[in-house]
């Protein structure tokens, strides 16, 4: 009698199981949590990158994706070398560069070389020899210098200056 | 059991009426933001446009601005320039269109904020900009100013935005 009732297009136990769990309500409510944690991880905390351009090379190449750590900066400030995302109007267009001056600096290229208040800085980073020249120029108490690694590009084809503290939104995670 | 099927039932009466009032009697913001896309479609063209097509699109987008619209641009390696008149627009994009054979550009994290008076808003954008000869898409933040006139959202002015000091 029992056979007679059930649908004569029923899903076979082991596919049932496999697709929807033993407890179906329990496989909802996992989606649900899971599809909760992916809306605010990657809404909120890890924003995800597709990098477009050559200036980060080598460090990042073209079309590689990433993400940017808004979390990264809640103990503390933006530190020297810090690759970061950059916001422009809002957070679906983001420049990624590198922090290489911190606030009341002043930032200068002399030769293709970084100067901090006057003093070489060493940048292992940058691979590519340059002879960008950059007039010294003072950062204000909220500002940061940033750059792109990738040197070998002609200075004006570069995006490279300084931004303010509002504008970066996180640190690059990998 | 019934008084929740009710409720949700309510519930979702109230979201469709204010679905359907949003639909028929659109904010300002909204309509600003409609009016932008139509913009977004205008600017941009394919490749090997027809200039009857090019003239028309052009007509099309000058008449989304203020007869006075100022266009104001700083852009890093392109220099700086200023455009003022409807006249000085047309110019502009017909002699734009003539050398760049196609472009496709995007409107992204467009921000609305309405004055108080809601007859004038600032709206900032980030355009995205693609054409054939570049192999780079371009990024440029930009603030528009719009004006209602004449029962319109027009552009007013258009100027960049340096993220980057």
């Amino acid at each position: 009698m029992n056979n007679d009732r059930q649908p004569k297009h029923a899903w076979p136990p082991w596919l049932k199981s496999l697709v929807i769990g033993r407890h179906p309500r329990r496989t909802l409510w996992r989606i649900g949590g899971l599809v909760v944690v992916c809306f605010v991880t990657f809404r909120f905390v890890l924003l995800p990158v597709r990098v477009e351009g050559e200036s980060m090379w080598p460090t990042y190449r073209n079309h590689r994706i990433n993400f940017i750590n808004r979390l990264a900066y809640l103990r503390h400030e933006p530190r020297r070398g810090d690759v970061v995302g950059i916001r422009l109007a809002g957070w679906r267009v983001m420049f990624m560069k590198r922090i290489v001056g911190l606030p009341g600096e002043t930032v200068a290229f002399h030769g293709g070389r970084l100067y901090i208040n006057r003093q070489l800085v060493p940048e292992p980073y940058v691979r590519t020899p340059c002879n960008w020249e950059l007039p010294p120029e003072q950062l204000g108490p909220d500002e940061y210098f940033v750059v792109g690694d990738n040197r070998g590009m002609a200075v004006q084809d570069h995006w490279l200056g300084a931004t303010s503290r509002a504008r970066i939104m996180g640190k690059v995670l990998l | 059991m019934k008084i929740a099927v009710r409720l949700l039932l309510g519930l979702g009466g109230l979201l469709l009426v204010i679905w359907l009032w949003g639909v028929f009697f659109p904010g300002p913001e909204k309509i600003i933001r409609k009016r932008l896309r139509e913009l977004e479609a205008l600017v941009s063209f394919p490749a090997n446009q027809p200039p009857l097509a090019n003239l028309t699109a052009v007509q099309q987008i000058c008449a989304r601005v203020t007869p006075d619209v100022e266009i104001r641009v700083d852009v890093r390696g392109v220099g700086r320039g200023q455009l003022q008149g409807r006249d000085h627009l047309r110019e502009a994009l017909l002699g734009f269109r003539s050398t760049v054979n196609g472009a496709k550009v995007e409107l992204l994290d467009v921000g609305v904020r309405l004055a108080p008076d809601k007859q004038s808003a600032e709206v900032s954008l980030t355009a995205k900009a693609r054409t054939p000869r570049d192999p780079d898409t371009q990024f440029q933040e930009l603030k528009i100013i719009m004006r209602h006139q004449g029962g319109h959202w027009l552009v007013a002015q258009v100027e960049t935005v340096k993220t980057l000091r």
